[in-house]
This record gives structure tokens, sequence and C-alpha cells, in this order.
């Protein structure tokens, strides 16, 4: 968040330098996106009473890309029709659960595994704009690439446990953060101006991303509602995703665990709309 | 041959509709694209050396878009820089490696390794904005792209050694079924020559697929063919989003078994390289 906030104040000093300058154009937006080029996980219910066990697969699937995004932009035309700009958007992705659960009747016997996730990231987005349309109305088409920066992603577990009237229940958050999420994007829009200087703007677009993060680290642990973060050494907290690692069956318990990089997918398919300033010459 | 069937089907029917004027603003192109996977699902490479207990673990990352994809499109200038186009591709892939486990020791030898590809059609609609009145211009096109006919491959080799004795098995598992929709988008330069146009793009597809139905297609131990004594529900699964199993009345053998549907990645970035000529005189 402090990162988004910068942005915006950027924004908001570098607004009335623009003003006056001409073959300049900003605007700010917000939307909504589809997770897009997601991946799977499933739900799974087993009932178990003595005689006949039945277990239920349904099948999920997310990327934490999906969810509301609010940003800006700025730009530049270098000529009328083609323009070169930056753009910026933060995106709170939505929160996605799984289970897994076990009944077991018979024996008085229930697990249950429940899995809640989501990230968030900040688009940088530098791109080439291209419109076309001389009046009010203007559309435009926009390609470029994506860095995200700032990427979590927020992994919470909790893992009940009862038999025979007695329950316990295990609560872990997993943090992870680290690495920059590269790709693409490329959006198809609409300008209408109501002067020569303020409009609105209407688009469609695509962003592809991919974000393997560089450590994880687990940041709260109870056991029936008990800390138990404290008794756990820093091998068990944190993990660092490398490339490649070998394993000689030792173990620093004061250093982070080791595994390979793991991918989590945050593309979408947005829908945005949003404010748009243009000054001096049109697009 | 399908594509070009497929797409000469599609470029007379447009053609055809549309009057001599309107001919003028039509072109059309052929491209040749390479793709390299990107929004990719983590693998891992393990291999473990059994003398010295080391054992090292390799990242990996695949994606099914990788490959290359040849093809051709028609479109129509609706404005002076606007157009609007259909492609048909026919992509091939490239193997990518998932995952693989190996183990070495004197005397000693395992290696089990899983590889997948997949091919597909894809019919491409967008629209295209030009920039430029020269030699030289500028174009984005942003649309979606429908693959059909995708056919998924994956390869499984299994192989130990061990005092002299070794033990193989090799088997294919196809993939089809199902439309994979996603959201298509590319930059590019083009530059006049005579009445063609040559032309440079980056490419991006930003799809996945969900597989309705795979079968074991070839199953070999010791190069012996094990297929005829598989049961239709060991050789065949059909992915459904949900589903039940009771053990206490569970499914008929000669039918095919049920999974989960999974989502399997197929974007790409990659550029294309083509030639475009105007339609009309």
């Amino acid at each position: 968040m402090k990162h988004a906030k910068i942005f915006w104040i950027l924004w908001l000093i570098a607004l009335p330098m623009l003003v006056n300058s001409q073959g300049f154009y900003t605007g700010v937006g917000g939307g909504y996106g589809l997770g897009a080029a997601r991946n799977t996980s499933q739900d799974y219910v087993s009932v178990d009473d003595g005689t006949n066990v039945n277990n239920t697969y349904t099948a999920k699937h997310y990327s934490y890309g999906q969810g509301t995004s609010a940003g800006l932009y700025a730009g530049y035309m270098i000529k009328n029709g083609f323009g070169v700009e930056l753009g910026y958007s933060y995106v709170k992705g939505s929160t996605f659960e799984f289970i897994s659960e076990n009944r077991n009747s018979f024996f008085n016997f229930n697990t249950k595994y429940l899995n809640r996730s989501y990230g968030k990231t900040m688009r940088l987005m530098p791109a080439v704009r291209l419109s076309f349309g001389e009046k009010k109305l203007t559309g435009y088409a926009k390609a470029g690439i994506v860095l995200g920066i700032g990427n979590k992603l927020t992994d919470e577990n909790e893992d009940s446990f009862s038999a025979f009237g007695v329950t316990q229940t295990d609560y872990r958050i997993t943090e992870y953060t680290g690495g920059m999420a590269f790709g693409v994007h490329g959006s198809l829009g609409v300008t209408y101006m109501f002067t020569n200087t303020l409009g609105i703007f209407a688009e469609v677009g695509g962003f592809y991303q991919e974000w393997a993060p560089k450590r994880s680290e687990l940041i709260k642990y109870t056991i029936d509602g008990q800390n138990e973060l404290g008794s756990l050494t820093t091998y068990q907290k944190e993990t660092e995703y490398v490339d490649e690692y070998t394993d000689d069956g030792s173990t620093n318990t004061n250093e982070p665990d080791k595994q390979t990089k793991v991918y989590f997918p945050f593309s979408s398919i947005n829908i945005n709309i949003g404010i748009h300033f243009s000054f001096g010459k049109t697009e | 041959m399908k594509t070009i069937f497929i797409f000469i089907i599609i470029l007379t029917a447009f053609v055809t509709t549309i009057n001599k004027a309107d001919a003028q603003k039509m072109y059309a192109g052929l491209n040749l694209t390479y793709g390299m996977g990107i929004c990719r699902m983590e693998g891992v490479l393990y291999s473990a050396n059994l003398e010295n207990n080391v054992d090292t673990y390799k990242s990996t990352a695949f994606s099914l878009g990788k490959g290359l994809s040849s093809g051709a499109y028609v479109g129509y200038m609706i404005r002076s820089n606007v157009g609007l186009e259909l492609g048909i591709n026919y992509f091939r892939g490239f193997y990518g490696t998932v995952y693989s486990d190996a183990a070495t020791a004197m005397e000693y030898h395992y290696l089990e390794e899983f590889r997948i590809k997949a091919n597909a059609l894809r019919c491409v609609p967008a629209v295209r904005v030009n920039f430029g009145e020269k030699k030289l211009r500028t174009y984005i096109k942003t649309g979606i792209v429908l693959n059909a006919f995708t056919e998924g491959t994956l390869n499984v080799d299994y192989h130990e050694h061990s005092m002299g004795d070794s033990q193989e098995s090799h088997y294919v598992q196809k993939f089809t079924g199902g439309l994979s929709i996603g959201f298509h988008s590319g930059v590019g330069l083009t530059y006049a020559l005579g009445k063609c146009t040559l032309f440079f793009e980056a490419t991006a597809y930003l799809q996945n697929w969900a597989p309705k139905h795979s079968e074991i297609t070839e199953y070999t131990e010791n190069g012996i063919n094990a297929l005829a004594v598989m049961t239709t529900s060991e050789k065949e699964i059909d992915y459904v989003n949900e589903y039940s199993y009771n053990y206490t009345n569970p499914p008929n053998e000669s039918e095919p078994s049920k999974e989960l549907r999974f989502l399997l990645p197929m974007s790409s970035v990659g550029i294309t390289l083509g030639v475009q000529v105007p339609l009309g005189k």
C-alpha cells in the first residue's frame, strides 16, 4: 500500500503541471478483472457412515489476478494517433477457498482442512497507444509489458480435528513475497470527451502475468488459539524458493528451508472505466 | 490440410458477401509465429546420487503454448486505420518436461520422466488499429482466441536398471476435447514492398485448456504391448467438474473413469513474421 500511495501522490503533484503541456494526457480509473490462465485445485468431501463411503470431488479454478483494481496512467502523444504511456494499477485479488473434509459418523471422527488464499500486486505498464477518430468519441488500442511489483500472497490454513467429543484447531498464515512478476498486456477501449480536456473512458484488457515468489514465512501459528510460533525454528517458518538446490540430509535450523520455485497465476481480463484528461493535441 | 480447408471456406464466405467497393478495403496475409510459454505451471526435476546421499532439485516450468504456429488471416478496414480481421492458425507445440525423477548408484540407475505437448487449431478474431501513412507503419491487434481440435500428448517413460536386470515401461496418453477461449494481442511493424507488406509482430496469447477426455494409446512394458489387458476405466478418463466415488458401488470397469477437470496452461508470447496483401484492386 505504501508504494500505491506514492504513485497517487506523484500523480496529483504532476497533474497541474500537465495541464499546460501540449500532447500530454492522463487518466484515473478502476475496474474488475476476471481470472485468466488459471490453475486448478479442488474441494474434497468424504462421508463414511460405517457401511457406505462416498467421496465427492469438485474442481475449482483460480487466478490471483481476479479482483478489483484501481490505477492511473500518463502519456504523451508523439504524433496524432500515436502515444507512449506509463500505467499503474493496484490489484486487490479475490479470496479463494478450498476444503478437504472427512466425516466419519461410525467412529465419530471428523477432519476439515480449510484453505483460503488471496493475492495482491501492483502493475507497472509501459505501453504504446494507437488511437483513431477525430471527434468526441475516439477508440484506442494499447499494448505493452507488465511489471508486477510489491506482490504478496497470503495463505490461511485452518485445520480442525474432532474425535469422541475432543476437538483441536490449528491455524496458520503464510505470506509469500519477493520477486517481480513479468508479463504483457493489451487492451482496446473508447474515450468520450465532454470538453477538449475532460472525458471518460471504458476499456477491456488482458494482463498476462505469472509470479514466482522468492520466499515465504509462516507469520501466525496457533493451536486452539494458543500462539505456537515461538516454538518453531527459522527452518520451519521460512522458505526460500530457488532454481536449484541440493539436499545432503543435513539441516541448519537457523536458516530458511529451500524449495524449488512455485508459480502463482496473476493473469486477468479486466473491464475498466475512468476519467481521461487530454492536454493540447487531439489524439 | 484441415486448417487450410477451413480457412478457404471462411475466406470464400467472407469475400462473396461483400461488394466490389468494399473489396478495396480488404486484406489478407500469411503468418508464422514462434511462441515461448508464459503464465506457466511449475514442475520439478529431481535426481538423487545414492552413493553420496545428495539429492538435487531443479525448478522447471511449462506452458503448452510453447511452439510454432502458422496460418492465414483476412481483414476488412472499416475506417482508414481500423480493421476487423479473422485469423486461423495451426499451432504445433513443443515438448516440455513436467517432472522427472532419477537416481544413480553403482550398478543402479532409475529414471522416470513426464513430457507433454499440445497441438491446436486457433481461430483469432481481432480488431486492428494502424498508425502511419508511409512505408513503415505501426499497428496493434487485440481480440480473442478460440482453440478447437486441441490434442495434448503426454509421454511417460520409466527405466530401472539394477544389477544387470532392466525394467522399462512407456505410455502415451492423449488428451482431447474442450474449447479453449482466451485473449490475444499483438503490436507490430509493417513495411510496404510494392503491393505486398511485410510485417514483424510481438504476439501474445492468454489462454488455458481443460481437456474433456483422455486415453492411453500406447503402453509397453519391457517392449511388450500391455494395452490389450487394460480395462476401459484404466485406459480412458472423462474429466468433469464434479463427481462422486462410492466404494460400495464402484463404477463399471467397461466405462471410462472420472476425474476432476483441470486446466493446462497454453499462454505464450512470441514473435510473428508474415506477409500481407490487399485483396481489392
